[in-house]
């Protein structure tokens, strides 16, 4: 499903070399469900944004979906990730002036389907995401577990077979957390490919990873 | 056309109501300062130009010591003897100030003409009027346009008019019909009356006219014409259809391009405005950017959606301001910016815009526009797009 072999990630400006990824091998299957640990700095997030197709590699070859993300041009990427990803963000990202429909279905905005096919697939990720009852509320009104089910929902509105979190449960609280994970759950139920960046213990110690990567310095320090 | 995006472009708008209603509200008012006093220029610029059209190609006018004179009609048999000429006129013709507190200036200075009633005159319309009112003008009364109707009814004057000739005599003269066929400035300056009472009114004495007006036939000619004319004589000043044109066309570009100039900086300054308020993108407008990059849309794609939102902004601004200076210029007849045409110390009497829109400069307006400001907003958005979405969203 995803496939990165011998991948460098190097940030260069005037003055100075940053190696964010340094030579990464990995393999995730279909339906897996990884969580990659480390500290700030160590390459998560960078390493999320390869396999979303939002950066591309310095060096080596990334394939996800057997699309080769490291040769293809930008807009394709991009049209990629439309179709492939959805993607959690740390802060959510929701767009606040919007209702919790409109923010979900922003992603099928630039797609050909028609108005009543994308308020369909809005509502069963509504449903799966248990905020259907906010549905016409402004995201600047909802509470922190209803942003991050709404964002949630966003990711998985264009039935997407890969899920990426960054740093998902960062601002979240106990309960939140645990809520997060019992969504996680039942999105891995629906057999998608979940890969989570989190330093969070709480995330760690629960049971729906299949495979824990620990990145250290940019590199795979660990694979459990 | 995707209707998805157009959606979310009217939503947009809707969301920031109050910076799009400062941006829509400070387009509308630069524009319709543009447009308004554009309208006005060309109003009067057609006005002035259509009257000039009727004269004849050259004017002939006597100076003595650097001042007009009234001429000798018998000029006219010399003059007609040069070859190329298709008809010579005198002309009865003067200004008479009308004084009255309650004008704007103090005072208007109608023109008065003093029309041949047996010949035709040099123009259409005045031959026309003649023809038509020949029983109302050879009883010695007076015919004026509907404008100049009302601003004589200023001095309580209903029926008549009273005159007062250069040796200080009152002369009471009957109105005979308020005439429709006066348009423009000469439905508000213009008072027409028989030549002989023209001449009482005006102070000329028997076979003498205010100038002497000749018509070519041949454009080609008329520089030679008017040489011989010099020749012949010598105390003349002959002015032709261009001169007068040249000194018109010289008069509007010259307020026109002081308009221009104040124009370009206020627009300049409020557009200065309009890049730092839209277009320096916000932290929460280049968060949106990158979010919508990161779920999946392409740079087209945004660039689409803010082209919509800014296009419909600055499309029904400027759409507004045509209205609005339509409404300005030729309902409420421009107030202020007609002052700049005409300053007070010039005694035109009050006179309506007749509507008149060069479409070209309009045009030229709304493109300049649109183009000017969708770049000034989309550059910035551009920017923000191409940058790695994953930066702004940390």
């Amino acid at each position: 499903m995803i496939k990165l072999q011998h991948i460098y990630k190097i940030y260069e400006d005037e003055h100075a070399k940053h190696d964010a990824l340094n030579d990464i091998n990995l393999e995730i299957l279909e339906g897996e469900c990884v969580l990659l640990r480390g500290h700030s700095g160590s390459g998560k997030s960078t390493l999320l944004s390869l396999i979303a197709g939002i950066l591309k590699p310095t060096k080596g070859l990334l394939e996800v979906d057997g699309v080769s993300l490291s040769k293809v041009p930008d807009d394709a990427a991009t049209l990629f990730r439309r179709e492939h990803i959805g993607n959690i963000f740390q802060k959510y990202n929701l767009i606040e002036d919007l209702t919790v429909l409109d923010n979900i279905i922003t992603p099928l905005i630039p797609t050909d389907l028609s108005y009543s096919d994308v308020l369909k697939l809005a509502d069963e990720a509504l449903e799966i995401a248990n905020i259907s009852h906010k549905k016409y509320n402004l995201a600047k009104k909802l509470s922190g577990g209803e942003q991050q089910r709404c964002a949630i929902a966003r990711a998985i509105v264009n039935k997407p077979k890969i899920i990426l979190a960054d740093e998902p449960s960062a601002n979240l609280d106990l309960n939140l957390t645990m809520e997060f994970i019992e969504e996680m759950k039942k999105l891995k139920s629906h057999n998608k490919t979940i890969i989570i960046a989190s330093h969070d213990d709480l995330l760690f110690q629960s049971k729906i990873f299949t495979k824990i990567i620990v990145l250290d310095k940019g590199k795979i320090s660990d694979i459990n | 056309m995707n209707l998805k995006l157009l959606n979310y472009s009217l939503t947009s708008i809707l969301r920031k109501k109050n910076k799009n209603l400062i941006l829509f509200f400070g387009l509308l008012f630069s524009l319709t300062l543009l447009i308004s006093s554009l309208f006005t220029s060309f109003s009067i610029k057609s006005m002035v130009l259509s009257d000039i059209s009727s004269l004849p190609e050259i004017t002939v006018q006597k100076v003595l010591g650097g001042r007009t004179e009234q001429i000798e009609i018998d000029r006219i048999y010399e003059i007609q003897k040069i070859r190329g000429i298709s008809s010579v006129k005198e002309r009865v013709w003067g200004y008479y100030f009308f004084p009255h507190r309650r004008l704007s200036n103090g005072g208007v200075n109608f023109s008065i003409v003093g029309v041949d009633l047996y010949l035709d005159e040099y123009n259409q319309t005045l031959t026309n009027l003649t023809q038509k009112y020949h029983d109302i003008l050879n009883s010695d009364k007076l015919l004026l346009g509907k404008e100049a109707m009302e601003t004589i009814k200023l001095g309580y004057f209903e029926d008549f008019f009273d005159f007062y000739t250069p040796d200080g005599k009152k002369t009471r003269v009957p109105i005979g019909e308020v005439v429709e066929e006066l348009v423009g400035f000469e439905a508000s300056s213009t008072l027409i009356v028989s030549q002989d009472l023209g001449r009482e009114i005006l102070g000329l004495n028997d076979g003498y006219a205010t100038d002497i007006v000749v018509k070519v036939p041949n454009d080609a000619e008329i520089d030679n014409i008017k040489d011989q004319i010099i020749r012949l004589y010598p105390d003349t000043r002959v002015i032709t259809k261009d001169d007068i044109h040249s000194a018109y066309n010289a008069m509007f570009d010259f307020k026109g391009g002081f308009f221009l100039a104040l124009f370009v900086i206020s627009s300049f300054a409020l557009f200065l405005l309009i890049f730092e308020k839209s277009s320096g993108l916000g932290e929460l407008e280049k968060r949106e950017i990158a979010t919508l990059r990161a779920i999946g849309w392409r740079i087209n794609d945004i660039i689409k959606v803010k082209f919509i939102e800014h296009f419909i902004l600055v499309f029904s601004a400027t759409i507004s301001s045509i209205i609005a200076s339509y409404i300005i210029v030729f309902i409420f007849d421009a107030p202020l910016i007609k002052e700049i045409f005409f300053s007070s110390n010039e005694a035109s009497p009050p006179f309506t815009m007749i509507p008149n829109i060069e479409l070209l400069s309009i045009l030229g307006i709304i493109a300049i526009t649109l183009i000017l400001y969708l770049a000034l907003v989309l550059i910035p958005i551009w920017k923000s797009a191409i940058i790695d979405p994953s930066e702004s969203l940390k």
